[in-house]
């Protein structure tokens, strides 16, 4: 093994260290459904924020979309924008999200569905399909995880080996302090991420390029078709754009971060740092990526750049410093996913079925399955999965689907069962063909499958809403949300 | 201003911003690489002011409802002190 491997290693091993004695210090006892899935709903809003930039940015910023922006360019800056216009979603959501979770004990997202349309077969589908679309991003963190260890180490730790160490101690403080300790931990590795990694970006594009006008000359000059949309551009870069807006926040972990909140306020006071601390984060990363492909030693495989360019232009400390980076950013997600997943399908799933098992055996089985959804997940991430970033896209474009049901019916009485179900079925059936089968929606004229389903889901539920009565209860659940600050006070004393 | 016309004028900053970022004709005029902006490319100049200028209204949001709550919380307690007086 290289002297400059150990280094590397030596780098992720004291972090590990770090994130160890953290998520030890500020964990809690796991004793109730409630703390396991949603940290009995007591997190500040500094915890919430981190939360919630731990979860989003996902480790393949550093591969995946870091390799976009070197061979796309600017158009990889729809992940700039999406992160913060879904803040809007969230911060209209944040109120009778957290009200409706706190008054009817609801942990996952399949709870409100349950709870607004009054089906428990319907919350069964929904949660069961929107675990389907989900799990592809588990799977790539994993594999993420996998390949930030092999490059950070000169290839001396084997691909395999990296993934199942480190998303074996990820497992592990997920299924000993649940939410919490998923939390924390998106605490300390945001941090990173965030302060460390803007920095550290800083640094290599002064060194590369000599800054941000140097960058921009260079790229203008060699290849200024990476400053545009281009072909990229028009109704498809309308279509993804939109769809990630609206679908950014109705993905299961994000709509469940709101429930951890300690009060309405708290979840929406996020948005005093998560917003500007995203875009720092995306803008710095992918700059750096945007001129790569003008040197003409570029690595065959894209996704290795981010590691190319810090090994030649830092060496193996800025190597390692970039593992630590990646590594924090897959951890954070991993975590809070698993956790997500594991109550979704105690609570949503078995819960369903096994209508008489109580909250404390959902509970035990919440924190069982995460040790199972973990394993499945390292088992699957160690096989050679062709077009797996691909299938996490199109999924995502069928996770979107979630939106119209969730979000109108928030807001809207008439939105009911009937227009709910059938504008889910028919949203994901669009957003399925657009992926697999795009001459299906070639009529859409450039649009992405995601965002015909999104329109037709939308329209349906809204058409169904004048055809069709409300559920029974809806007064009572709305009166609920209007009336927060009275149960509030009621439930606080 | 109301908690109602803050959200109104927040739905109407957010649909704008969405159409004009995302409505093809503008997005083709804006397009372009010159002239520089502050030294940032045409494009790549919109593509990081629309997310500060969504930012920046997040946080005036957030202030300008939490004056409100506040507000509407010192004025129900002043009811409550005077129903009980």
């Amino acid at each position: 093994m290289s002297s400059s491997a150990i280094i590397t290693i030596a780098c992720i091993l004291g972090y590990f260290v770090i994130n160890a004695v953290f998520i030890k210090i500020f964990g809690r006892k796991q004793d109730s459904l409630e703390e396991f899935g949603v940290g009995s709903r007591s997190f500040g809003w500094f915890l919430v924020a981190f939360a919630y930039i731990g979860g989003w940015y996902t480790g393949s910023i550093y591969t995946g979309f870091f390799s976009n922006a070197a061979t796309l360019g600017v158009f990889v800056h729809y992940g700039t924008i999406y992160s913060v216009t879904s803040l809007f979603i969230m911060y209209f959501m944040a109120k009778p999200v957290w009200v409706l979770g706190k008054v009817y004990n609801l942990e996952t997202q399949a709870d409100i569905i349950g709870l607004r349309y009054g089906s428990q077969k319907f919350k069964f589908a929904f949660a069961l399909l929107t675990l389907l679309f989900y799990s592809p991003w588990l799977i790539i963190e994993v594999k993420t995880i996998g390949y930030a260890v092999y490059a950070a180490t000169y290839s001396s730790v084997n691909f395999n080996i990296g993934l199942i160490v480190i998303s074996a101690f990820v497992i592990g403080y997920s299924f000993l302090g649940g939410s919490r300790a998923s939390a924390i931990g998106g605490l300390v590795q945001g941090v990173t991420f965030t302060v460390v990694g803007v920095l550290a970006m800083y640094w290599l594009i002064v060194k590369t390029y000599g800054g941000f006008g140097d960058l921009y000359d260079k790229v203008e000059e060699i290849n200024s078709g990476l400053l545009t949309l281009g072909a990229l551009g028009g109704k498809y870069w309308a279509s993804v754009l939109i769809t990630c807006t609206l679908g950014g926040f109705v993905l299961p972990a994000s709509t469940v971060g709101l429930y951890k909140a300690e009060s309405p306020r708290a979840a929406k006071k996020s948005v005093l740092i998560t917003p500007i601390i995203g875009t720092l984060i995306s803008f710095s990363l992918y700059s750096l990526g945007l001129g790569l492909t003008t040197f003409e030693d570029f690595p065959a495989d894209p996704q290795s750049a981010a590691f190319w360019i810090s090994d030649k232009v830092g060496g193996p400390v800025m190597v390692g410093l970039l593992g630590i980076l990646a590594l924090a950013a897959c951890m954070s997600t991993i975590s809070i996913v698993i956790n997500c997943v594991s109550v979704l399908i105690a609570k949503d799933l078995i819960g369903t079925i096994h209508t008489r098992a109580d909250r404390q055996s959902l509970f035990k089985y919440a924190r069982t399955l995460t040790i199972i959804v973990g394993v499945i997940a390292i088992v699957i991430a160690t096989r050679d999965i062709p077009n797996l970033m691909f299938m996490g896209l199109a999924m995502y474009d069928c996770s979107a689907q979630a939106f119209p049901p969730l979000f109108i019916g928030l807001f809207w009485r008439r939105a009911n069962l009937p227009g709910a179900v059938l504008g889910f079925a028919v949203g994901c059936f669009f957003g399925f063909a657009g992926s697999f089968f795009p001459a299906a929606i070639a009529w859409a004229g450039g649009c992405t499958g995601g965002f015909v389903g999104l329109v037709a889901n939308a329209l349906i539920v809204i058409v169904c809403g004048f055809i069709f009565k409300p559920y029974a209860r809806v007064d009572e659940i709305f009166d609920t949300v209007r009336n927060y600050k009275h149960v509030y006070k009621k439930r606080a004393a | 201003m109301s908690r109602k016309g803050l959200y109104a004028v927040s739905t109407a900053v957010f649909v704008a911003v969405v159409f004009f970022i995302t409505f093809p004709p503008i997005t083709q005029m804006l397009d372009r690489v010159r002239p520089r902006v502050l030294g940032f490319p045409f494009m790549q100049f919109w593509l990081l002011f629309i997310p500060l200028l969504l930012s920046v209204w997040l946080i005036i949001w957030f202030v300008l409802e939490c004056r409100i709550e506040d507000r509407e919380a010192a004025a129900e307690a002043e009811k409550g002190g005077e129903k009980n007086e």
